[in-house]
């Protein structure tokens, strides 16, 4: 057989040929008057791309082809789609958008039988992304990418619409939401985005709705309404979102309509209500309050959306007592009535000691971060406890308070100092807060290594105060503190309200343009917890001063970071949020220590008295004297009992191994 | 100081514990008297199992009967010899060595004890208390082989911990794997539903 030698298609001429076939699909997919591909015509573009690839080299056009083929979706998407979206909104954007969208997975369709041989040997053999990818990558990155805000706000628009009511097209919702899911080629990344702001929009909602309700209706009136909400957006996600988002949905709703707020509330409406009914129809009958009793004790015992009572209650208080709190229109005397009956309440609780333990770490973020709205409250609910439990209750919270005033007095003394030692002056202001260990919630005090612009300030206020009170030990605790700084940004200047791990890590990039996660860890000693954290905020939060390399959401230990100097913001002085620790944990961890101590001294003191007692006989008593701040577990009780046995104050009888003694 | 061999070292504490014990004195006058005891051991070769062994078959006949006082005195001193610088109490490990010595046909559920307490992932150490009560423990549930319910056994009482966990434990086995009365699983569903209705009527 012979071989017919061909002239080779010179690109240029190909290319012409193809350009036809692509402005025929453009046409059918503008609906204008063409007719559809007939297979001849689709075997001529393909049999066209076959040839100008499997010719020799320099006449293989296999990458030049590859190139083309994006561009062509490229030029399509900036020539045509996008200036059809450009000036719609809302529900005209959207129904737009799904259009483009259904047309752009035809062209894909199209064009990769088209291409369909670079797919079998080029894309192939160099393994880059195939043809379907990169087709429908080019809509990620020209129309997505742009769009996507409008298109999230748009739709989160409309299901706060339906929310309230309003009657709209689901399946176009639907549609759009297919997009988010489709565009991430087998990742739920757009979703999850979309995702995120619809969970967040969701809360905010919910939580002005609760506001409004909370006032308005009754304790079964707004359970009803709960449930129906409930009820709503389960089928709000079976209809148009994904499946993946129901659990969050739900637990935002639940979160927001059944907060601290709500339940402490509808519990002390409940409560008023019923005393009422025992206190005058039945006219102060015990078996009537007793009932009452039993009753809220079993409700208060009882873990509420994942929080105990204890808790809840603490926060209920905290936001009573914070600035900006839900109750700031409140009137002084209602403050005082509420925090009244929490106190009340709290007496149906049997961890009397977890709710100080919350209630301490509360406070004392509300006086060391200044958001404690008003000092007369603050004392007065101190008093209310005291008065209630003992002075033993509310003795380190009285400490903490008092410390506060004298650190306020000691940091005018040091002000004097300064002023009369101009010469030690650091050159910037500082403020130091004293606090007496022991009343305070214990805090880390890391080997973090401060700036060396705040070494100096604490050398000043060592020396300083070393000179008021010479046999005082200062350990500094470097987690609580707060800095403002300037940073010089390419537009403006801005100050930046910071942490003090925050800051000096920002500090550290007036030194290097680019620091390593491992550099940063051993300028700054931190923990990786602790430094994960602070990146995380500075790099990945709301405010990217830091850029980071690769632009990921998480923090990894070979992530690289350098200033961000185009970063500005509309404001002049911006707060860069360190979200907290979790201190749920903490909190519960310091109690159970609390209460080992409460119970070894418990039964120290029963056995001193008694000398011999049963076993039996000694956790009664134990249980009795300690029931008064919580209810212990008889297992911890004789874990104790164990341990005092181990370290001599307690041996067991020889005779009756029932039987304890106390060793003197 | 001299060396004494592991049989002179269980006379002189014999000595000490009854002495003491008569005088009615203080567990920490017999632990100083001891301490002296126990450093006097040191040099030896041989490891504390290996002398246990060679202590325990010399003494023989003394110590075949389990709740004889000779026993509970020679389990005593057990623990005793094997603490470790003056500790107060001892390794999970040696406990459990200790135990599979000197309970042996003596302690029904052995096996079964030495297996959960290395198994528990314990980290504590084992006193001087529950070293103890384990062999009261032994001897209270001293009854027929197959009773898992452990009938000696009251929950109420002072047990430590360990023990406590021990009888969940044992229960919670009996449980998984209860004998069969009934097979309940081979009824149908139908048939069990039969036999409630005719239970009510």
């Amino acid at each position: 057989m012979a071989v017919i030698e061909r002239e080779p298609i010179e690109l240029s001429k190909g290319w012409e040929i193809m350009e036809k076939g692509i402005t025929k699909l453009k046409n059918i997919l503008e609906e204008k008057d063409e007719p559809q591909f007939s297979s001849e015509g689709y075997m001529k573009l393909y049999t066209l791309i076959y040839d100008m690839c499997i010719q020799k080299a320099p006449h293989d056009y296999s990458q030049q082809l590859y190139h083309k083929y994006r561009e062509t979706f490229e030029e399509y998407i900036s020539s045509t789609v996008l200036p059809s979206l450009k000036d719609k909104h809302d529900e005209f954007l959207l129904r737009e958008l799904v259009k483009r969208w259904s047309n752009h997975k035809i062209m894909v369709r199209w064009m990769s039988r088209f291409f369909h041989y670079l797919d079998r040997y080029y894309i192939a053999r160099r393994s880059i992304p195939g043809l379907k990818v990169v087709g429908l990558a080019c809509f990620k990155e020209k129309v997505y990418a742009i769009l996507n805000e409008k298109v999230r706000d748009a739709v989160i628009s409309l299901i706060d619409q339906e929310r309230e009511g309003v009657q709209i097209d689901r399946a176009l919702l639907k549609n759009v939401i297919d997009i988010f899911v489709e565009i991430g080629m087998g990742k739920m990344e757009c979703y999850e985005d979309f995702e995120a702001a619809m969970l967040k929009d969701t809360a905010a909602y919910y939580s002005r709705k609760s506001s409004n309700w909370i006032f308005e209706d009754s304790c079964p009136g707004y359970m009803l309404k709960l449930e129906e909400c409930l009820k709503r957006e389960k089928e709000r996600v079976a209809h148009y979102l994904h499946s993946s988002s129901e659990t969050k949905l739900i637990e935002i709703v639940q979160q927001e309509l059944l907060t601290e707020q709500v339940f402490v509330r509808k519990t002390i409406e409940l409560h008023d209500k019923y005393l009422a009914y025992a206190e005058g129809s039945f006219k102060n009958h015990s078996l009537f309050h007793k009932a009452l009793k039993e009753a809220y004790e079993v409700l208060f015992n009882k873990i509420v959306a994942g929080s105990s009572s204890a808790e809840l209650l603490a926060t209920f208080c905290d936001n009573i007592l914070k600035k900006g709190g839900s109750t700031e229109k409140l009137s002084d005397e209602a403050i005082e009535e509420t925090l009244e009956k929490v106190v009340k309440l709290l007496a149906y609780i049997s961890d009397k000691d977890l709710f100080a333990e919350f209630f301490r770490k509360k406070l004392a973020r509300r006086l060391l971060f200044d958001y404690s709205a008003n000092d007369e409250h603050e004392r007065s609910v101190l008093l209310k406890l005291k008065q209630q439990y003992g002075r033993q209750y509310t003795s380190k919270m009285e400490g903490m308070v008092t410390d506060l005033a004298f650190a306020r007095e000691n940091q005018n003394h040091f002000k004097e100092y300064l002023s009369s030692n101009p010469h030690l002056n650091p050159g910037m202001d500082l403020t130091v807060t004293v606090l007496t260990t022991g009343f305070w919630p214990s805090y880390k005090s890391s080997d973090h290594k401060l700036p060396a612009e705040m070494v100096k300030c604490v050398e000043v206020f060592r020396e300083f105060y070393q000179t008021r009170l010479q046999h005082r030990k200062l350990t500094w605790i470097y987690s609580l503190g707060s800095c403002v700084i300037k940073g010089m940004f390419d537009s403006k200047s801005l100050e930046l309200s910071l942490t003090t791990y925050q800051a000096s890590a920002l500090l550290l990039f007036n030194e290097s343009d680019s620091l390593s996660y491992q550099e940063l860890k051993s300028q700054l000693d931190l923990s990786d917890d602790d430094l994960k954290r602070v990146l995380h905020s500075l790099a990945c939060a709301k405010y990217k001063i830091l850029n980071k390399d690769p632009n990921t959401r998480t923090i990894s230990p070979t992530d690289v970071f350098e200033f961000n100097a185009k970063f500005t913001d509309r404001m002049r002085r911006i707060k860069v949020p360190l979200p907290p620790v979790d201190e749920k944990k903490e909190v519960v961890a310091d109690v159970d220590k609390d209460r080992r101590f409460a119970v070894d001294a418990s039964i120290v003191r029963i056995m001193k008295s008694r000398k011999v007692l049963g076993y039996q006989a000694l956790v009664m008593e134990c249980v009795e004297q300690l029931s008064r701040m919580f209810k212990p577990d008889v297992k911890v009780i004789k874990k104790r009992i164990e341990d005092l046995i181990n370290r001599e104050y307690l041996e067991r009888d020889r005779e009756n191994p029932n039987l304890f003694r106390y060793l003197a | 100081m001299e060396t004494l061999d592991i049989f002179e070292i269980y006379r002189r504490y014999c000595e000490i514990v009854s002495g003491f014990r008569d005088s009615g004195s203080k567990a920490q006058l017999i632990r100083e008297a001891l301490t002296e005891l126990v450093e006097s051991r040191r040099k030896t070769r041989h490891s504390i199992t290996e002398e246990i062994h060679t202590l325990m078959t010399r003494l023989g006949n003394c110590l075949r009967c389990g709740d004889s006082s000779e026993f509970s005195r020679f389990y005593d001193f057990v623990f005793f010899i094997c603490r470790e610088n003056g500790q107060k109490s001892i390794s999970v490990s040696r406990a459990i060595n200790a135990w599979r010595l000197v309970l042996a046909g003596k302690f029904r559920l052995l096996n079964q004890w030495c297996n959960f307490v290395g198994s528990k992932s314990h980290r504590h150490n084992i006193s001087e208390d529950t070293w103890k009560q384990v062999l009261a423990f032994s001897q209270i549930i001293r009854g027929k082989d197959d009773d898992l319910e452990l009938q000696g056994y009251d929950p109420q009482d002072a047990w430590p911990i360990l023990i406590d966990d021990f009888v969940e434990h044992i229960h919670k086995r009996v449980r998984i794997n209860p004998k069969p009365v009934v097979d309940q699983d081979s009824l149908s569903s139908d048939m069990v539903r039969l036999l409630r209705l005719s239970k009510r009527k």
